[in-house]
């Protein structure tokens, strides 16, 4: 086990915390200013700035949790469990690059609603990670294997909190269109900000994963053995490449967007996991 | 004896597409007061017809009057009588409570927002100006828009009103995020609209277009907001540009309709559209929020947008409602404090004759000017104090509970003339709306 596991479930557990008291605080208006919205009574800049302040704290616990995670993933990388060999370190190395991906985006748009389903998740597969058996394989790993595996991990997160966004697209699109002021209206992004978090997480992970796709049909042709580019990791791999790939194409040729790239964003991000899956259910044997 | 009645609808019995078709355009306003006043027992009348509500206000005396106006509204206006099941009526006590609900916008979609108080003002000067208000209406009207002052400068339910203009802001943002450097189309001048356009811009709009039937109209709308005007016929080409669109006209008939709408979506390559349509008809075709990426927002979608944003008003409405019903109380104890004024009047004036003749028989042409003089008052002095105690207790009896009893006892005792005599009346004077923020 390693060293900090303990303190970086607790450090998920209370960013998870913080981020449903988000979700489910008082109402304010998000856009509420002073000086534009005198019409709103005064509480509202009291329960905004409350608002803003456990969404801030909130991060800064994620912020510590994937630092703490982080020399976990480290700790034992030099013990030999390496995510390259080891389906539970690749797991756990999984839900670290997801919680990465989301750090790093949710600096840049307001993606608290977001959190709320994303923290849980990491949370969980480090959990799965750690109290799930593994192989407890020690070996040398080669240098494309790392970077096919890394490559291909990242552009998953990517895909799974593009994903997130587009779900909670498809669910305000749906409250919007009936006219319906959910929580999720006091709290979610908006629609056009789910849409740009969508197209730049997804252009972003399509390089990555189409990076590992090549590094990937390389190492699996280089290894012995084995259905090579017939496997149906492999086969799972090209169709949710080829699902971005129209999805990208539609977005920048017919001006693809909202709620029809929402679902496709969906579509491809469950393939890119039963990619995944199938490694994990596999052993971490190979892309 | 009239009572007030009030028949009608309003946004928590009708949806919007009955209300559009029940509304009374602003030039058959006069019209209908005219036919409504000339109907058998209809003595007075104003007619509230907002995007929210469609209501007569009418003094009556006699009980088939309600159905007499609801025939006016609906059938004399070859209406399907389907819409007769979103009516309701109101009489006497309950009546007053629901015009002083109104005016304090207890009433309203938005609880506590001011625009109604206006409304109700200016359907009332227009009456008055018809000549269709008479005393009893002369009585409740300022009698209600006093009440609404005090309601709001009492409690804070107007203080966290979340208007309808407010709540289009939310909207947009929750589609756009930041409002810098996005643009605006109003069409159509409404009052509405253009509060709408007010807060928008404030929250940062960047672009502001105005479109009107009427050119000089938009040209005016556009200076105050700090818009361009621009023709009609551009109106496609603008729908295609903006990123939100506000319609606010007084038309009859649908100004953006499906088809025209696919063609501007396709044109957009798809970028999303926030239509915001406060017209009472309804300017854009109901079928225009089924187009992806386009969010149609009626009256009646804002309404449940507002009523979700509302928290922590309903003890200052429940503050309110009392002070509505401590008004009704007050007003009917006057009102029947007014009914034995008459009678008040009749039994001094009986008592004040017998003793000035008294006095004339016994002073006859012996005393001088002075002492007839003199006697005079104390005739006079003698009939107050001994009227004094009889008018408190008929004062007292009219405000308490039904004095005609003691009324009709007291006018045979002394033989008192009848009377028909209505309570004395000030002038009619029309008030004037002060604020210009109209719901539509």
């Amino acid at each position: 086990m390693p060293p900090l596991f303990p303190a970086t479930v607790a450090l998920y557990g209370i960013a998870c915390a913080l981020f449903f008291a988000h979700l489910y605080g008082p109402y304010y208006s998000p856009y509420y200013s002073p000086q534009h919205s005198p019409q709103h009574s005064p509480q509202q800049g009291q329960r905004q700035q409350a608002a803003t302040g456990v969404s801030s704290l909130a991060r800064i616990a994620l912020a510590l949790a994937f630092a703490s995670h982080a020399v976990d993933i480290g700790w034992l990388c030099t013990k030999g469990m390496h995510p390259v060999v080891d389906a539970k370190e690749a797991l756990s190395f999984f839900s670290w690059l997801l919680c990465g991906a989301y750090l790093v985006l949710s600096s840049r748009y307001r993606l608290a609603a977001i959190g709320v389903v994303l923290v849980p998740m990491t949370l969980v597969l480090d959990l799965a990670a750690r109290l799930s058996p593994g192989n407890g394989a020690r070996s040398a790993v080669s240098l494309l294997a790392i970077v096919h595996i890394t490559l291909a991990s990242l552009g998953v997160a990517l895909f799974a909190v593009a994903a997130c966004g587009a779900v909670l697209y498809l669910v305000e699109e749906r409250n919007l269109k009936q006219h319906r002021a959910g929580r999720l209206f006091r709290r979610g992004p908006a629609l056009e900000t789910l849409d740009t978090l969508n197209r730049r997480a997804t252009a972003v992970g399509f390089t990555l994963f189409t990076v590992a796709l090549i590094t990937g049909a390389v190492w699996l042709l280089q290894t012995p053995g084995g259905d090579g580019l017939l496997s149906a990791q492999y086969l799972l791999s090209s169709v949710a490449w080829l699902v971005y790939a129209g999805l990208i194409a539609a977005r920048i040729g017919v001006g693809f967007r909202g709620r029809r790239a929402a679902v496709l964003t969906v579509a491809g991000a469950l393939t890119a996991v039963a990619v995944l899956v199938v490694y994990l259910v596999r052993g971490g044997r190979g892309a | 004896m009239a009572s007030l009645c009030i028949v009608g609808l309003s946004h928590r019995t009708a949806p919007v597409d009955v209300r559009e078709k029940l509304a009374v355009p602003s030039d058959q306003l006069e019209h209908t007061l005219r036919r409504l006043t000339e109907l058998p027992g209809v003595r007075e009348a104003m007619i509230v017809s907002t995007c929210n509500r469609v209501e007569v206000y009418a003094a009556v005396d006699h009980a088939d009057a309600p159905e007499l106006v609801r025939r006016t509204l609906i059938e004399g206006r070859a209406l399907p009588s389907t819409l007769r099941a979103h009516l309701y009526s109101h009489e006497g006590q309950a009546a007053l409570r629901h015009l002083f609900r109104v005016t304090s916008s207890l009433d309203s979609m938005v609880v506590g927002e001011s625009q109604i108080l206006g409304q109700v003002k200016e359907a009332y000067a227009l009456a008055v100006d018809v000549g269709t208000i008479g005393s009893l209406l002369q009585r409740c009207l300022p009698r209600a828009f006093q009440l609404a002052k005090r309601v709001r400068t009492e409690t804070d339910i107007a203080r966290s009103s979340a208007s309808v203009a407010s709540a289009a802001v939310d909207l947009a943002a929750q589609i756009f995020g930041e409002l810098q450097g996005r643009s605006v189309l109003v069409v159509g001048a409404g009052k509405m609209g253009n509060l709408s356009a007010r807060h928008l811009r404030a929250a940062g709009v960047d672009r502001l277009c105005v479109v009107n039937r009427t050119r000089a109209r938009a040209d005016e709308l556009a200076a105050r907001l700090g818009g361009i005007a621009y023709d009609l016929a551009q109106l496609d080409r603008l729908l295609a540009e903006v990123d939100i669109v506000i319609c606010s006209t007084g038309a009859s008939e649908p100004v953006l309709r499906r088809d025209q709408m696919r063609k501007v979506m396709r044109a957009r390559r798809g970028r999303w559209l926030f239509i915001i349509d406060i017209a009472v008809p309804r300017d854009v075709e109901p079928e225009v929020g089924a187009i992806e990426n386009v969010y149609l927002y009626d009256v009646d979608a804002l309404d449940n947008v507002v009523r979700s944003n509302l928290d922590g008003r309903s003890k200052e409405a429940g503050r309110a409602e009392e002070m509505v019903v401590g008004e009704v109380d007050r007003f009917h104890a006057a009102e029947r404090t007014q009914g034995v004024v008459p009678t008040i009047k009749a039994l001094r004036a009986r008592f004040h004759d017998v003793a000035i003749a008294e006095v004339e028989r016994m002073a006859g042409k012996a005393a001088t000017d002075k002492e007839r003089e003199l006697l005079r008052q104390l005739a006079e002095s003698i009939v107050n104090k001994l009227l004094h105690e009889p008018t408190v207790a008929l004062k007292r009896e009219a405000a308490e509970a039904d004095a005609a009893m003691l009324v009709e006892a007291v006018s045979r005792l002394y033989r008192l003339p009848a009377t028909d005599e209505e309570p004395a009346v000030a002038r009619v004077v029309p008030l004037r709306p002060r604020s210009s923020e109209g719901e539509s």
